[in-house]
């Protein structure tokens, strides 16, 4: 593991108590409510907050341990951190912004400028170079702060809730390029954030905390088909589907993916060919022993192959290899009516109308 | 949406504006303008004038280079004895001038309690310019410590939190990003100083004396002119005014918040 953090702290009634650990070229997302103390742990590794008790190594390299009042300070720790709100220096055109973290380090400004221009352009942000951050736009303002984080060549980068701040256009757009930045970027890359389609999305990993506790560990598929915590079933439950959207008869479209395809209400503003990703509520979805008669537009034939009963609440959870695959949560009392258990053969329906579709640049 | 005034309070407001503005048009009216161009040009006038303007501005630079970094101890750094040193930073403020002259030259002075230190050193700072500049900056420097201390509690302490996480040595963020950040309150801290230092009168008599063309600075002069020449006091009096009005409009955008 490149990054390595055990951190405690209390504060006025809440106690943080976690423990995560990724790998170089690995996305963990750490995904939680608000409150549940996820940017707090984020900071803590930064080095912008003291904790009780840490132990915390980046590339082996230890950068606190509380044990032996070992500290490198924030300056010392080498993160790209983009900051909830992004922080852009205001009195700074976006290119000085992004040279700031290479002349910090006590290269010329000429060099440093040199540097922060090559990086914008990278991430296709050139043009806002000369801008003053009160000028950009919200996923202007993104690419910038995003720009700023890369540019001082970090060890780790560190992403606190990056898309909260924009609306559902520069969402989508932004989120294409955040996939793109953080698959490139070789070291260990940390996303905090409170939206599960983010965390899906854009995460290798994912690290669900609830109330400053870590409460389960895994890939989203993992902690989808087995969600350990009510708030995670609810949370990364969702049924996701990425692919493009192909119109269908009377006012419907197909999302067409690589494991199949599913059919969808027309979403407004969309063409056909656009990349989207559709997402569908496990609740939503109704087993059945027999192909169902009626109106449902989604029929899924498969083997059921895996049935998890729930930790708490009570609801299980099905997976059904379909195509594409969905998941199901059904009652435990129709659970055990049905009988149903793993490589039965079933069918799963569901509404049109029930499947959400995002754009995905 | 704003707010509505209450009937008293703008009678009361226009009362105030009457009470600043009824001395200055009395000073525009009792001045014997046919005097002024001889007045202002004397020896004197120029040479308190130059004086006025050397003790004022260096005193200005002065409280800015000590103001800033007492401002930014007092909010920042934590240590014993920090509400103290708070309130001794302010007590210029609030001290009659005349006191302060008294215990400068009770420290400074010829017999004061470093006076053979500082004759040992060679530097003499009763009844000089250096006096005068020492005098006016102790009763201003407050003002920059106040101004500066406000714009550092004002300022979002996670833009300095973001420059060290991107690898920013402290005096590095405090000089590309909290400085140029709070450059609007240093600048009126020390326009305020500036403006103190113009019209410091007590202390620097006490400590400095009433020297023309060493210590005699506007004031002084006015006060003496105000004995012989009342006349003459006006002219210069006005003088200080169309000064002070001038530093003020042309830094009236930066210093005077604009709504």
């Amino acid at each position: 593991m490149s990054l390595q953090a055990r951190v405690r702290l209390a504060r006025k009634g809440f106690v943080l108590d976690a423990e995560i650990g990724c790998d170089r070229g690995e996305t963990l997302a750490i995904l939680g409510p608000n409150g549940a103390g996820k940017s707090t742990l984020l900071m803590c590794i930064a080095g912008l907050a003291e904790p009780d008790e840490a132990r915390i190594s980046v590339d082996g390299r230890l950068v606190q341990d509380t044990a032996t009042a070992l500290h490198v300070p924030a300056e010392g720790r080498g993160c790209g951190i983009v900051f909830q709100g992004l922080l852009l220096f205001p009195h700074m055109s976006v290119l000085d912004n992004v040279a700031f973290p290479i002349m910090a380090r006590g290269l010329p400004r000429s060099e440093a400028s040199r540097k922060a221009a090559r990086t914008l352009d990278e991430i296709g942000a050139a043009p806002l170079a000369g801008k003053r951050p009160s000028d950009l736009s919200g996923g202007e303002a993104q690419r910038a702060a995003l720009a700023r984080a890369l540019s001082g060549d970090p060890r780790l980068l560190l992403l606190d809730e990056p898309l909260s701040s924009l609306d559902a256009r520069a969402r989508a757009e932004v989120r294409g390029l955040l996939r793109t930045v953080l698959r490139s970027f070789e070291g260990p890359r940390l996303l905090v954030t409170h939206e599960p389609v983010e965390a899906m999305t854009l995460a290798d990993r994912i690290a669900v905390i609830e109330e400053g506790v870590i409460t389960q560990t895994g890939t989203p598929a993992e902690i989808r088909e087995t969600p350990r915590t009510s708030y995670a079933a609810e949370l990364v439950g969702q049924n996701l589907f990425s692919g493009r959207l192909e119109h269908d008869d009377g006012g419907t479209g197909r999302v067409v993916t690589d494991e199949g395809e599913i059919v969808v209400a027309w979403p407004a503003g969309f063409e056909a060919g656009n990349s989207v990703l559709a997402l569908l509520p496990p609740t939503d979805v109704s087993i059945h022993l027999q192909r169902p008669e009626g109106s449902p537009r989604n029929v899924l034939e498969g083997r059921i192959t895996s049935v998890s009963a729930p930790a708490e609440g009570d609801r299980a959870r099905i997976r059904i290899g379909s195509s594409p695959p969905v998941v199901a949560d059904i009652t435990v009392g129709s659970l055990s009516r049905m009988g149903l258990r793993e490589g039965d053969h079933v069918w799963a329906s569901f509404k049109a109308v029930e499947v959400g579709v995002l754009p995905l640049a | 949406m704003r707010g509505r005034t209450p009937a008293a309070f703008a009678l009361l407001a226009a009362a105030a504006v009457a009470f600043i503005a009824l001395p200055l048009l009395g000073l525009i009216a009792r001045a014997p303008w046919s005097q002024a161009t001889a007045v202002i040009s004397s020896p004197e006038a120029l040479s308190a004038l130059r004086l006025s303007l050397v003790v004022s501005t260096t005193a200005a630079l002065i409280t800015v280079t000590l103001g800033v970094p007492l401002a930014w101890v007092l909010t920042r750094a934590r240590f014993p004895g920090r509400s103290l040193v708070r309130a001794l930073a302010v007590l210029p403020l609030v001290l009659p001038p005349v006191v302060a002259g008294v215990a400068l030259l009770a420290a400074f002075g010829r017999r004061g309690m470093f006076g053979p230190l500082l004759r040992a050193a060679g530097v003499q700072l009763p009844f000089s310019t250096a006096g005068a500049i020492v005098a006016t900056a102790f009763v201003s420097l407050p003002l920059v410590v106040l101004a500066v201390e406000s714009g550092l509690r004002s300022l979002d302490p996670r833009f300095e939190q973001a420059a060290a996480a991107m690898g920013a040595s402290r005096w590095y963020a405090a000089r590309r990003i909290t400085l140029p950040l709070i450059a609007p309150q240093v600048l009126a801290g020390a326009v305020l100083a500036w403006a103190r230092a113009l019209g410091e009168f007590g202390a620097t008599l006490m400590f400095a004396g009433n020297l023309q063309g060493k210590t005699q600075t506007l004031p002084l002069a006015v006060f003496q002119e105000g004995q012989q020449d009342p006349g003459a006091a006006l002219v210069l009096a006005l003088v200080l005014v169309v000064v002070s009005v001038a530093v003020l409009f042309a830094l009236r955008s930066r210093v005077l918040p604009s709504r």
